[in-house]
């Protein structure tokens, strides 16, 4: 089980930073943690839409098939692969005895093994995830104006909470083991991975009840988590991504290394990606940065230009590494790109073994 | 630079600070934006904040560009004149020199010309006024002064004032005179007044002045034809560098003809009354009138002349007239008129009026002159005392034989021809009991005189009386002249021995005597005025001189020579003279002491006393002019003139410091007894009349303070009029006139283009005009009504008005308002630009809003979570 959201908010307090988010400070103010509440997260209209998505690995994953559900493969489930020349130390089970009679040589039968997957959902809590232009009942839907420790807008947070959701929602209802990373700084929530269905309700708790008021160190974090992860994972990683794209690249180039395979979904704000004011203000930044007093019309274009090449930077560096990327929207409604994400990746998948 | 309005720039520039304000309030403390994408708004803040530094202090500066331009075009900005400095802020001073004199009674139409310059001195002021240049905190406005040209010119406002509606109350109140203009004098006051104001500034940095000139600059202003008069008169050297003259002149100047009468002078200056009745004495004297014409009127016509002897304050008397035909281009007659008739018994004075017809000035058509009138002189001689009852006439003495020649009409007579009372005084018994009651004393003895009666004697001369010195026969070592020339002053010597005439000669014995240049020349040329005027002494008898000279011989004298090194004083003394030139008569007009006299005082006035000294002793042995036929009028005349030439003057022309009376009688006020003719109706029908001419009652009673150390007025008399001078018991000493000075009566017309070259030359060292750094006059401008079109020399050309010409030095109106628009234009300009650079700056665009107004809405709701 994960250390429990209490701690980290006390550690959070600790720390000694002046700015706390928002909802570290009402969940203070409250005197107990949020209740968790899942359908805050997932849309019922999103649910409906994810129902008839699976979530798939791109790679062969190890593991033992204990999920109760359906193969697509089902009937095929030892699924031949290649021969490869035979090596003292091989066992003698696997020999093609048929090809050792036609042409005396020894070869060993290589099978593709289809398991289930493990899923370990990554969700950035840093303190710029704590930004938000959208209200959140419009974006819930649960008929809520408000989140559980008071917001009135939906952050980027809350969107990465109901991505992590959907796809623990998919994985588990493939009988597929799901686990999940919160992180910023370090790693600072994490839940064992695990098939059951109450995992998901797990999940949402421990989201919706993280403060999220701390600067990101990546690179840390992906190497605690890599370090928990015994066997290949497909990691799904959920962040506005406001780092370094050469400490990205470092980090997924490790992920890479350990075989992991990995869905990068960046969420970003609508506002953020405009810079749509128009009013002298003091801007002050939710990760420690300096405060800057500029009139936001002066600087816009420079700094829409300087932000999509961030993303750009951030899709290439991902796609480079044989990663799934994909940008979402605080505004935009999650299922239907989702499902859209989700077909384009099993079709690729397809073609890829049969193609 | 200036500005017209420099409340409105000082405004306008606090206005600058709205911008500013505006800047200084977008910076105030705002609810501040949480932002999680500071990353990129920080590198993009990184990227442009150069550009972004240069834009924001590029449209602050703009803005308030907007507003100082905006500031200056409306104060209305006048660019500092060519030759003076730029916003120093330092005041200008304009000068209106306002003709007042004779020439400005000139009436054209109803209106004098004094009122032509008063009213444009008031358009100048307003003009001033109007473009007075103001600078923003040194309130360096234009100041007036105002001097007036009459004779002694006088500054009315000065030091210069800042009070425009007082100097045109002052300016209104401005009277004609009967004086000359003083254009040297006033430009003086210009030059004394602007070094004041330099020193007192205590920089060379003040601008130069504005000299107005409002005159009609008529021959008797300013002669063209003589501007090194001008220049010598110029007591105070010239104008500042710089100095801009503007003259305003009549446009169209009417041509006038103007007559004068310049003097009244009786042939003999007292008048001797005789005959009659106990109530009326008879009194018959000539009297020879100068008349003088300028202007246009020059054909030939007649002036007719009256003249009256009459009472000081009432009364008729002997009258004449006499009619003065004019030939075409004559301008200057004389007229004999004999005055002839009775006046009340027992007056000691009159006043001889003369009138002439009314002309176009009518200021000097007439002409007092107070004379005496007496029925004998009363004559001493200062002699030893002989008790012979009757003599031979070979051994009469000096004394005896002036007495004879004196009273050879008979002793006191009472003929109109006057009388000549004897009397005689022991040397040793000069006093001044006796001494005052005598017209003139002869010293036949002046050997016997003692150092105290020299001195008495001196007081004598000084206060009007005459005296004549004969050297003594009997002497034969002659000391008595030294003291002669040391107690009075006087430029003579002569030797201590009598010198014998034609002793060396082999001829006849003797030499003959014969008259001087001088004295044959007479004194009428010389307006009496110098020391010459002694000269005039034997005017009556000059013509028959010669024939009574012949006979005359002389066998031995006395000859005077020249003391000193006033040579020159001497010669112009000389009235006859033997056939080898050497002085025989010798006489002298005393002047006043000339650190006494008033710097002004002029017109011969200082004259008061005279003394004769004849070579000769009236002795057989020395000549035989006792004998001689020249002996009876030659003594009668000398005396009969020579103590109305001794006597103090009584006429003066206006303009001048009278003097009261002649020391030691000192005179304490000047009371006006009848006033100078006004251009009134009222007057010119009483001068029609003929007894009142040119005088009437206006003024009565003005009293004049008399300076007790010099006798003269303390304040100059620039209006004509009849003045009694009062002692302090109360006494009248004197009646003293003064009439209208007609050398400023002159009333041609002169062109501009002499008076402009005139005035450059003698104001202008450098001798030129617009020459820079040579100091004076920069350019003389005129302006006023009308062209000047017919005038002598002068071009048709255009002339500004008075406003025109003060903007020509203050700055053009026009090109103040071309500048104040190009202002506005610039502004107007930087606010277009200012909107296309505050637009590119902000970025600002249209766009959705829906965004925008979800972000704003949750943006302030955020804050109030946070």
């Amino acid at each position: 089980m994960a250390e429990t959201p209490g701690a980290t908010r006390a550690e959070g307090k600790s720390d000694g930073r002046a700015e706390t988010g928002a909802r570290a400070s009402s969940a203070a103010a409250a005197g107990r943690l949020p209740e968790a509440d899942a359908q805050l997260y997932l849309h019922p209209q999103t649910l409906a839409r994810l129902g008839s998505l699976e979530l798939r690995a791109k790679m062969i994953v190890e593991g033992v098939m204990s999920g109760a559900h359906k193969s697509p493969f089902q009937g095929f489930s030892v699924e031949f692969a290649q021969h490869r020349p035979y090596v003292p130390g091989d066992d003698l089970r696997h020999l093609d005895w048929k090809v050792y009679g036609r042409s005396d040589k020894l070869h060993l039968k290589q099978y593709q093994q289809e398991t289930n997957l493990d899923l370990v959902v990554m969700v950035d809590s840093s303190g710029s995830m704590d930004f938000g232009s959208r209200s959140f009942g419009e974006a819930s839907g649960a008929g809520r104006t408000a989140s559980p420790d008071g917001r009135a807008y939906w952050s980027k947070f809350d969107h990465a909470t109901a991505v992590g959701a959907a796809l623990s929602y998919m994985a588990l209802r493939q009988g597929d083991r799901v686990g999940l990373v919160v992180f910023a700084d370090e790693v600072r929530a994490m839940l064992k991975r695990s098939s059951a269905m109450s995992t998901w309700r797990q999940i949402v708790g421990a989201l919706s009840t993280q403060p999220v008021d701390r600067p990101t160190n990546f690179g840390r974090v992906v190497d605690q988590t890599l370090a928990k992860l015994t066997n290949r994972c497909l990691i799904a990683l959920v962040s506005d991504l406001f780092i370094d794209p050469e400490e990205y690249r470092s980090a997924l180039a490790r992920v890479r290394h350990r075989r992991h395979d990995m869905i990068v979904m960046q969420v970003i704000d609508e506002q953020e990606r405009t810079l749509d004011l128009n009013q002298v203000a003091p801007f002050e930044g939710l990760e420690g940065e300096p405060r800057l007093r500029v009139d936001p019309r002066a600087i816009r274009s420079a700094y829409r230009e300087i932000f999509a090449e961030h993303l750009e930077t951030i899709e290439r560096i991902t796609r480079s590494l044989g990663f799934d990327y994909q940008r979402v929207n605080t505004h935009d409604w999650l299922g239907p790109p989702m499902a859209a994400f989700m077909s384009r990746r099993n079709a690729q998948i397809k073609r890829s073994k049969f193609g | 630079m200036n500005f017209l309005h420099p409340g409105l720039l000082a405004a306008g520039l606090a206005c600058v600070a709205i911008p500013i304000l505006i800047h200084l309030l977008m910076n105030r403390r705002r609810r501040p934006v949480r932002w999680a994408a500071m990353r990129f708004l920080l590198e993009a803040y990184r990227r442009q904040q150069r550009r972004l530094l240069i834009e924001k202090w590029l449209l602050l500066a703009t803005r308030c560009l907007i507003f100082a331009l905006l500031a200056a075009a409306l104060a209305r900005p006048v660019v500092g004149s060519f030759f003076g400095p730029v916003g120093g802020g330092a005041p200008r001073t304009v000068y209106l020199l306002i003709d007042n004199s004779l020439t400005a009674r000139l009436e054209r139409g109803e209106e004098q010309a004094l009122e032509r310059h008063k009213r444009t001195a008031r358009e100048v002021l307003t003009a001033v006024a109007d473009a007075r240049p103001g600078t923003v905190g040194s309130g360096g406005a234009a100041r007036v002064s105002v001097v007036t040209l009459a004779s002694p010119a006088e500054g009315l406002v000065t030091p210069a004032s800042a009070d425009f509606e007082a100097v045109a109350r002052l300016i209104d109140e401005l009277t004609s005179t009967d004086a000359r203009a003083d254009l040297a004098g006033a430009l003086s006051i210009v030059a004394e007044q602007s070094r004041a104001d330099r020193a007192a500034a205590g920089s060379s940095a003040l601008p130069p002045p504005v000299v107005v000139v409002i005159s009609d600059l008529r021959e008797g202003v300013f002669d063209a034809t003589d501007s090194a008069a001008l220049s010598a008169a110029m007591t105070v050297g010239s104008l500042p560098v710089g100095t801009r003259v503007l003259v305003s002149t009549d446009g169209s100047p009417a041509d006038a003809a103007n007559t004068a009468v310049v003097s009244v002078e009786p042939l003999r200056p007292i008048f001797f009354a005789g005959g009659g009745t106990s109530a009326a004495q008879v009194v018959a004297q000539q009297v020879r009138v100068a008349l003088a014409r300028s202007g246009g009127g020059t054909d030939a016509t007649t002036v007719r002349l009256r003249l009256s002897a009459a009472g000081a304050v009432e009364g008729d008397g002997p009258s004449g007239s006499a009619v003065v035909r004019w030939n075409a281009g004559q301008q200057s007659a004389e007229a004999v008129v004999t005055v002839a008739g009775e006046m009340t018994a027992g007056q000691s004075g009159a006043v001889l009026r003369a009138r002439i017809d009314d002309d176009s000035l009518d200021a000097d058509n007439w002409f007092v002159r107070p004379v005496e009138v007496r029925q004998a002189l009363r004559v001493g001689i200062v002699a030893p005392r002989r008790f012979e009852a009757r003599v031979r006439a070979d051994r009469l003495d000096a004394s005896q034989w002036l007495r004879l020649a004196l009273t050879a009409a008979g002793e006191a007579s009472t003929s109109a021809a006057g009388g000549v009372e004897v009397v005689e005084i022991d040397p040793a018994a000069v006093d001044a009991a006796r001494l005052s009651a005598l017209d003139a004393i002869m010293v036949t003895r002046p050997d016997l005189v003692a150092d105290a009666s020299w001195s008495r004697l001196r007081l004598f001369v000084e206060s009007g009386g005459l005296l004549m010195v004969f050297p003594p026969s009997a002497a034969t070592t002659h000391l008595w002249p030294d003291q002669l020339s040391q107690t009075l002053g006087l430029p003579l010597s002569a030797p201590r021995e009598a010198v014998v005439v034609g002793a060396g000669g082999g001829g006849e014995q003797g030499a003959s005597l014969r008259l001087a240049v001088s004295g044959a020349r007479g004194g009428a040329e010389d307006g009496g005025g110098s020391a010459g005027d002694s000269a005039g002494l034997l005017n009556i008898i000059a013509g028959e001189l010669p024939e009574l000279l012949r006979p005359v011989r002389v066998f031995r004298h006395l000859p005077p020579q020249a003391g000193g090194a006033d040579l020159d004083a001497f010669r112009r003394g000389v009235l006859m003279t033997l056939e080898d030139g050497t002085a025989v008569l010798w006489a002298s007009a005393m002047r006043a002491d000339a650190g006494q006299a008033p710097a002004a005082a002029g017109n011969g006035g200082e004259r008061a006393g005279m003394v004769i000294y004849c070579s000769l002793a009236m002795d057989p042995a020395w000549t035989d002019l006792p004998a001689r036929p020249l002996m009876v009028p030659l003594m009668q005349e000398l005396v009969r003139q020579g103590v109305g030439a001794a006597r103090p003057p009584t006429v003066f022309a206006a303009g001048v410091f009278p003097l009261a009376a002649p020391l030691p009688r000192r005179s304490v006020e000047l009371v006006q007894i009848a006033g100078a003719s006004s251009a009134g109706a009222g007057d010119r029908s009483a001068g029609r009349g003929g007894s009142r001419a040119g005088l009437d009652a206006a003024g009565l009673g003005a009293r004049i303070m008399v300076d007790p150390l010099t006798g003269a007025a303390r304040t100059p008399m620039r209006h004509a009029g009849l003045f009694r001078a009062i002692d302090d018991a109360g006494a009248v000493t004197a009646v003293v006139g003064v009439n209208p000075d007609t050398r400023g009566s002159r009333v041609g017309v002169q062109s501009e283009d002499a008076v402009a070259a005139a005035l450059a030359r003698t104001l202008d060292p450098s001798d030129g005009v617009g020459a820079e750094g040579a100091g004076g006059v920069l350019a003389v401008t005129f302006f006023g009504p009308g062209d000047r079109a017919g005038a002598v020399g002068t071009a048709e050309r255009d002339r500004p008005d008075a406003a025109a010409a003060v903007r020509s030095v203050f700055g053009q109106r026009a090109e103040d308002s071309a500048l104040a628009l190009r202002l506005l234009i610039a502004a107007l300009v930087l606010a277009v630009a200012e909107v296309g650079l505050a637009r590119r700056a902000s970025h600002a665009s249209v766009t959705g809003g829906t965004s925008e107004t979800v972000g704003d809405v949750l943006r302030g709701e955020r804050g109030v979570a946070a």
